[in-house]
């Protein structure tokens, strides 16, 4: 209870509270704008978060980050286009809906259901903080590897059909996280001589460079298509509060897988989605209208794409090990003021954790009150002209890549990334992987090096309670992968 | 809107279909990793009297290591999908070099943004970004004095938000040093 007092403390400050409705009411317009999204703007942001106090910068991209998916049903609903990736299935039944004149009914139902599932997720954050700031001491940096090792595995195997490509990918991750000169021995590493790469090579122009730039070339290159002419939405968005109530045996659920996905590293709002769609479908009692306007379908898929935010902060925030991109983007703010997310955190500051899910608590309702009343406002977003929104991602891409360190090697790498992000947008094969690998793999070196001290074989490593449970979870992750294979040969 | 919006490629998400260019793009990897692999002992030290797993080389060869299987695992499955020509996961245009062409396409905004990065510490960063912004939207097609407009408008809000606002570090045009003193002061400042 002190805990919460604390942290409403921290919230309840001017910048704070500033930085948490700049970030939550841009991130949901960000979001309703199709081809942005929140990593794009994270990315672009990011460096310019550094110079904030660590709360006030993390609160903005917070709410960034937990408010796009709101507003990325808008477009999902409207015109069968989600405003993020992760809103894919709510344009399934939303979109029927709108064409059955029921567009209202379907974005309040959408507004309701993310609210619910931010909200959820919030509250079992709040549940499990005091049982991990319990069991954080038992961390060592034996446990933080493997668990490092485990997210990575995760992240490889969680991208079905694409596992050689992800594995390669990650691994290419932690191979750039190692170029540059290496600061036990002081030998350089892949540099070629190259004076520029001693200093090795920044996540930050890689982040924007995979993430922004190469949207940015994505939206320039295709063509504009034609504008839709949007439906009319009137009357109360609220209703779907009342709704909502009526469909809780899938809202409950769906906003569970959320937790549970945004808790295992690597996995995230695709698959919370995804099961949660197929649970719903399975326990309806008329499965065939999922796909033609079930209000339980965008219910099941706002839900769980809502929950991933506040749970995706718990691997985080106990173990400093982010398990998707957006985490690996906020741990850099971490870095930049000397906060170690992980077992210490919740020792030395435990109202720094609580703070930033009662941010997460507030952002929600921010969003809540500013789409009741700016819907309409939103929905004209929708309609700037795809190249046009390239041509103001690539301008606001220098902000990003050059105010680091005013340094044009880091636009360079930024524009290399660009253009590998471009090719494997094109492939489709993900870039998520090699920003993990390289936040992964950066933490996998140093927790092995401090572990060294202890290390006569390979078994110490595993020898621990917790780093030998984390080990028996790799292994059953791997078997239960090859096993998948084998059945489906 | 733009093709890449549409549902029908977010349900790729959980699909395995194989792309123009994808061969091609796993040879490149391939053989890329290759001779970063060869070039293992010229750029990474070892250490005499220093445990394998604290050696510097070690993190670079382990990574390198297993790059090159999953490359060469991906590598394989490619080429078996195009000889095999299985109309499920292979789309009769997969080992197509012109892919490539569409590759090449994003090097000409490469060019456009590196000379814009090139030239803020010159003529500042508001010069730099409305001239960028305006001829970026022309050369994307917008021809209409309306996007001109936006354009700087865009362009403006920028500048003013990140360098005026936020005070973002970034370098002072030299062009500020030809203005009065007072008034470069106040453009190196906020513009």
């Amino acid at each position: 209870m002190e805990l919460l007092i604390e942290g409403f403390h921290v919230i309840a400050r001017l910048d704070v509270l500033i930085a948490l409705i700049i970030g939550a009411v841009g991130g949901v317009i960000i979001g309703a704008i199709p081809g942005v999204g929140a990593g794009v703007a994270i990315a672009i942001i990011l460096p310019a978060t550094f110079q904030f106090e660590a709360i006030v910068g993390l609160t903005l991209l917070l709410g960034i980050y937990g408010s796009a998916m709101f507003g990325g049903a808008i477009p999902a609903i409207l015109i069968n286009t989600p405003g993020t990736p992760v809103n894919a299935l709510t344009t399934y039944d939303g979109y029927p809906m709108t064409q059955r004149g029921e567009s209202r009914r379907a974005i309040s139902l959408a507004y309701s259901s993310s609210f619910f599932g931010g909200i959820f997720s919030v509250i079992c954050l709040i549940t499990i903080t005091p049982f991990l700031a319990s069991i954080a001491p038992l961390f060592g940096s034996r446990d933080i590897f493997m668990a490092a090792l485990l997210g990575a595995i995760l992240v490889i195997v969680s991208h079905r059909g694409k596992v050689l490509a992800a594995g390669m990918l990650v691994s290419f991750g932690i191979f750039i996280n190692n170029v540059g000169m290496e600061t036990i021995n002081y030998s350089n590493r892949y540099t070629f001589g190259l004076q520029s790469l001693i200093s090795g090579i920044a996540l930050i122009p890689v982040v924007i460079g995979l993430f922004a730039l190469s949207q940015a070339f994505v939206l320039l290159i295709e063509k504009d298509g034609q504008l839709e002419k949007l439906p009319e939405v009137k009357g109360n968005l609220l209703q779907g509060f009342s709704e909502l109530f009526r469909f809780k045996k899938v809202a409950f659920p769906s906003a569970g897988f959320g937790v549970i996905m945004g808790i295992i590293p690597g996995v995230g709002e695709f698959l919370a989605q995804f099961f949660s769609y197929s649970l719903a479908r399975m326990v309806s009692k008329k499965p065939e209208r999922f796909g033609n306007g079930a209000p339980d379908g965008i219910v099941a898929s706002e839900s769980a794409n809502n929950a991933v935010p506040a749970a995706a902060m718990i691997p985080l925030l106990s173990l400093g090990i982010p398990g998707e991109v957006l985490t690996a983007m906020m741990l850099s703010v971490f870095y930049v003021h000397n906060i170690i997310p992980g077992p210490t955190l919740f020792q030395t500051r435990p109202e720094f954790p609580v703070s930033l899910y009662l941010c997460l608590l507030v952002v929600n309702v921010i969003i809540l009150v500013f789409l009741l009343f700016a819907t309409r406002f939103i929905m004209h977003l929708i309609r700037i002209p795809t190249r046009f929104l390239g041509v103001c991602i690539l301008t606001l891409g220098l902000i990003g890549v050059y105010s680091i360190r005013n340094s044009f090697v880091d636009c360079i790498i930024g524009v290399a990334f660009g253009v590998l992000g471009y090719i494997l947008k094109r492939l489709q094969l993900p870039i998520v992987p090699i920003i993990l690998g390289m936040v992964l793999g950066g933490i996998m070196e140093v927790k092995l090096r401090n572990s060294m001290a202890r290390l006569e074989t390979p078994i110490d490593l595993i020898n621990r309670p917790v780093s030998g449970t984390i080990f028996v979870l790799i292994l059953i992750v791997l078997l239960a992968h090859f096993y998948a294979l084998y059945r489906k040969k | 809107m733009g093709d890449s919006h549409r549902p029908t490629d977010q349900q790729k998400h959980f699909e395995n279909r194989r792309q123009p260019g994808d061969s091609l793009f796993a040879t490149i990897v391939f053989v890329l990793t290759v001779f970063l692999l060869s070039q293992l002992g010229t750029q990474t030290k070892w250490i005499e009297g220093t445990k394998l797993l604290a050696q510097p080389r070690f993190w670079p060869a382990l990574s390198l290591i297993l790059m090159l299987l999953f490359a060469a695992g991906y590598l394989y499955f490619s080429l078996r999908d195009v000889v095999r020509k299985n109309a499920d996961s292979l789309d009769d245009k997969l080992w197509q070099p012109g892919e490539v062409l569409n590759w090449l396409r994003t090097l000409e905004y490469a060019v456009y943004f590196l000379i814009y990065v090139s030239a803020v510490p010159k003529l500042g960063y508001l010069i730099s970004t409305l001239v960028f912004i305006l001829l970026l939207t022309f050369r994307a097609g917008y021809r209409e004095r309306r996007f001109a407009g936006w354009s700087l408008v865009v362009g403006l809000l920028v500048v003013i938000l990140f360098k005026s606002l936020l005070q973002v570090k970034l370098p002072a045009g030299e062009i500020y040093d030809l203005l009065p003193e007072a008034i470069g002061g106040i453009m190196i400042r906020y513009f």
